[in-house]
């Protein structure tokens, strides 16, 4: 850093001397063209450490979110069997509030997809040709801490508790074949948001979530051993606010 | 007395038609390789008689009605509504009406479609919806409130005789015909039988004497005689009809003279929903008559082959060479061995993608032997051995127990219907008994047989049983699981488990399930 500051200040000299040159009077002496290039340089140095990486303001801050997500379905088989891709993309959205290094992020998504009932025998699909439609809306609320080591790059680890609605329709069902219920699950969160602006920023993260034994009892789900509704997804954020 | 009359009359037509048409015919016959002659192809009609008269010595009972009363297993009605929500219409199209319906039964929220005059309103998922359109009705400013009740296609057959047919409300086929009506014309079903009354023909025989049983009467030669044959006109038409082969005769012309055959046949694919007689499992199917029975009457025709285990092996193997999906047999036998020939064929015939649907032998009653021809089927994958239940879906008593029973499905009990057949026996139609075993009766009485009238009888026998899991297998098969272990595979798992939980000796692994399977699996359900 020292390396870097000699060359800085005598650069900043010339410019201060240049400028001085320029705005003061006739320039008595070259001395004292020295001592404002270093009045000038003493007077820069401390901003420059001030923008390095500030602290998060200590008071209470309310963010807006929206989000895409790409999540890798944990069952991924019954998906792909049913819905002929073992991905959903969720689309979404929430609040976030700061305080300091701390988050507390309560955001909702949302997949919907249509597909069509199956029979499996021993990993064999055979595609029965009903119409199936499957919502999922996980909300998550999760807790996490920002850190700082950067002024435009905020880096973040969080997990929370994870509430999902899980909605499957078919044609041709009686009463209670469809599916309307929800499920308890918890999601560990990993990422960094970059700031674009003084109120804008986009973030890009990793999740984890698990919500075991929400199916997996009867069903395509059942037929592949698969009981999670939970999976591995990255997501994209807009951020705005602080 | 008036039906008897026009019976007569009927008869009487026809039997003069029939004299001109082989009047006409005679110089063109065909003389098979086996001692008959094909007369004519002219088409004599059929003639349906309807059901056998004996099966009106009761006034019939509404099994319709019952069915409609069927509910599900959680008590609620069958094809009800949607939970989580309401149809409401407001008398008062005011916000404190509204409030008020929404305060009545804790909803959440009220939406009007755009084509609509009422609206649908949110309920809580614990709510009922029944008891919540009822609290709404009740109130002042609602004009209409009802759960959101599901329409389903009316798939319940027009057949004027349906309503006798109880075995298939029973395995809830109404609603399994609104997910796969019936199949279509590229599923070929075979029927390894006595033949099926699959065409019209006029067909010269030279008769023998005969004894039905051994030591019986001798039934005289009645000499050269034109017997006329006739589609059974329930069937639908001849088209339906794929490669037909008889080998017994040793031709293509598997004519049933006995009324087995197409008693099962009609159960797999009866013409369905066209105003006439009964219903059938997979009514658009393709038939395959292949005739491996011989019967009396092929007897006293001077027929001396027989069904052995090699005629029946040379059925299977000719249904599965010739592109059958689905393959019954109501047939087999209790005495002797295993019958590694007909295992063989069956093997062979799964191995060419077919499906192989075999009874499990009627000696419940008796020694319970095995049906020797049944008893390698749950070694197979792509082959079920298919016990009867009756009309109490429990087994009927000659249904033959034991390790190979695979699947249960309807095939009658009389016993448990009060001793009446009419009560819980499977209706089907098949030649008139009283024009084709004219050998059933006084030698005195005895006359030449006619196979071009048709009467519908109440059958039992696991018989009966199996051509329903062949039509249900014609229908999955419609509906995408086309690999024989996997239909196998799917019925078994979605059978109605009865008797004994789990696999049993009596059901196997349950009464077959066509809604449930037809279906199929989503994620969660």
């Amino acid at each position: 850093m020292r390396r870097l500051t000699c060359p800085l200040a005598l650069a900043l000299c010339l410019t201060g001397a240049v400028q001085a040159s320029a705005q003061a009077d006739p320039p008595s002496t070259f001395a004292a063209s020295l001592a404002a290039a270093a009045q000038t340089t003493a007077r820069r140095q401390p901003t420059r450490a001030a923008r390095k990486a500030p602290a998060y303001p200590d008071g209470l801050e309310i963010r807006g979110v929206a989000m895409v997500a790409q999540n890798w379905l944990a069952a991924g088989s019954t998906f792909q069997a049913v819905l002929g891709t073992s991905q959903a993309t969720e689309f979404g959205g929430g609040l976030s509030l700061t305080q300091g290094s701390y988050f507390i992020d309560v955001t909702a998504r949302r997949f919907a997809k249509d597909g069509e009932r199956v029979f499996v025998q021993n990993g064999q699909v055979y595609q029965l040709g009903i119409p199936t439609s499957v919502t999922m809306t996980p909300i998550d609320v999760s807790v996490g801490y920002r850190f700082r080591p950067f002024r435009r790059l905020r880096p973040y680890v969080g997990g929370g508790y994870t509430r999902l609605k899980y909605e499957e329709s078919a044609d041709f069902a009686a009463s209670g074949d469809d599916v309307s219920e929800s499920f308890n699950g918890f999601h560990v969160v990993g990422g960094g948001e970059w700031r674009l602006a003084r109120f804008v920023g986009i973030a890009a993260e990793a999740a984890w979530t698990r919500i075991g034994k929400a199916i997996g009892d009867a069903g395509a789900s059942k037929a592949f051993g698969e009981d999670d509704l939970g999976g591995t997804s990255a997501r994209l954020k807009i951020v705005i606010g602080r | 007395m008036t039906r008897s009359i026009r019976w007569r009359r009927a008869t009487a037509a026809c039997t003069a038609l029939g004299a001109v048409a082989l009047m006409v015919a005679a110089p063109f016959g065909r003389q098979t390789d086996t001692g008959r002659q094909l007369l004519g192809e002219a088409a004599l009609p059929a003639i349906d008689r309807g059901i056998a008269p004996e099966a009106f010595a009761e006034e019939p009972i509404d099994r319709t009605r019952r069915a409609e009363q069927a509910v599900d297993a959680d008590g609620t009605p069958r094809g009800s509504y949607e939970r989580g929500t309401v149809l409401v219409k407001f008398r008062d199209d005011t916000v404190t009406a509204r409030q008020e319906a929404l305060r009545a039964v804790r909803g959440d929220r009220l939406a009007r479609p755009s084509y609509a005059d009422f609206e649908v309103m949110a309920l809580p998922d614990s709510a009922d919806p029944a008891d919540a359109a009822a609290a709404l009705e009740a109130l002042p400013g609602v004009e209409y409130a009802q759960p959101r009740y599901r329409q389903h296609a009316m798939a319940k057959p027009t057949d004027p005789f349906y309503s006798f047919q109880w075995n298939f409300p029973a395995i809830d086929m109404e609603r399994a015909w609104d997910i796969q009506p019936g199949a279509t014309s590229n599923v070929v079903v075979a029927v390894i039988d006595s033949g099926v009354a699959f065409r019209n023909a006029v067909v010269r025989y030279t008769t023998r004497a005969f004894r039905v049983d051994a030591g019986g009467p001798v039934y005289p030669s009645l000499g050269t005689i034109d017997v006329p044959f006739a589609a059974a006109n329930d069937l639908g038409d001849t088209a339906r009809f794929v490669a037909p082969r008889d080998f017994i005769w040793g031709d293509n012309l598997p004519f049933d003279l006995e009324g087995h055959g197409t008693h099962v046949a009609g159960t797999i694919g009866q013409a369905t929903n066209n105003g006439v007689g009964v219903a059938g499992m997979a009514y658009n199917v393709k038939i395959m008559p292949v005739k491996v029975i011989s019967d009396v009457w092929d007897d006293a025709f001077g027929n001396n082959a027989v069904g052995t285990d090699d005629v029946v092996a040379q059925g299977v193997r000719y249904a599965a060479d010739n592109g059958a999906h689905v393959i019954n047999m109501s047939i087999g036998r209790e005495n002797g061995g295993a019958s590694p020939a007909v295992e063989a064929a069956v093997r062979y015939a799964v191995s060419k993608g077919a499906f192989v649907v075999i009874s499990a032998g009627n000696d419940g009653d008796g020694l319970n032997r095995p049906n020797r021809s049944a008893e390698f089927a749950a070694s197979i994958e792509g082959c079920v051995a298919v016990a009867a239940v009756g009309r109490n879906l429990d087994r009927s008593f000659y249904s033959t127990r034991g390790s190979y029973v695979e699947l249960a499905a309807p095939g009658g009990d009389s016993r448990a219907s009060g001793g009446s057949l009419r009560e819980g026996g499977i209706l089907q139609q098949m030649v008139d008994q009283d024009l084709a075993a004219t050998w059933d009766g006084p030698v005195a009485l005895f006359k030449a047989p006619r196979f071009d009238v048709f009467q519908y009888y109440f059958v039992q026998g696991t018989s009966m049983a199996a051509p329903h899991v062949s039509g249900f297998a014609a229908l999955l098969r419609q509906q995408g699981i086309t690999n024989p272990a996997a239909i196998e595979a799917a019925m078994k798992q979605f059978a109605t488990d009865r008797g004994a939980r789990g696999r049993d000796d009596d059901y196997g692994y349950g009464i077959i399930n066509p809604r449930a399977t037809l279906r199929g699996l989503g994620i969660a359900r």
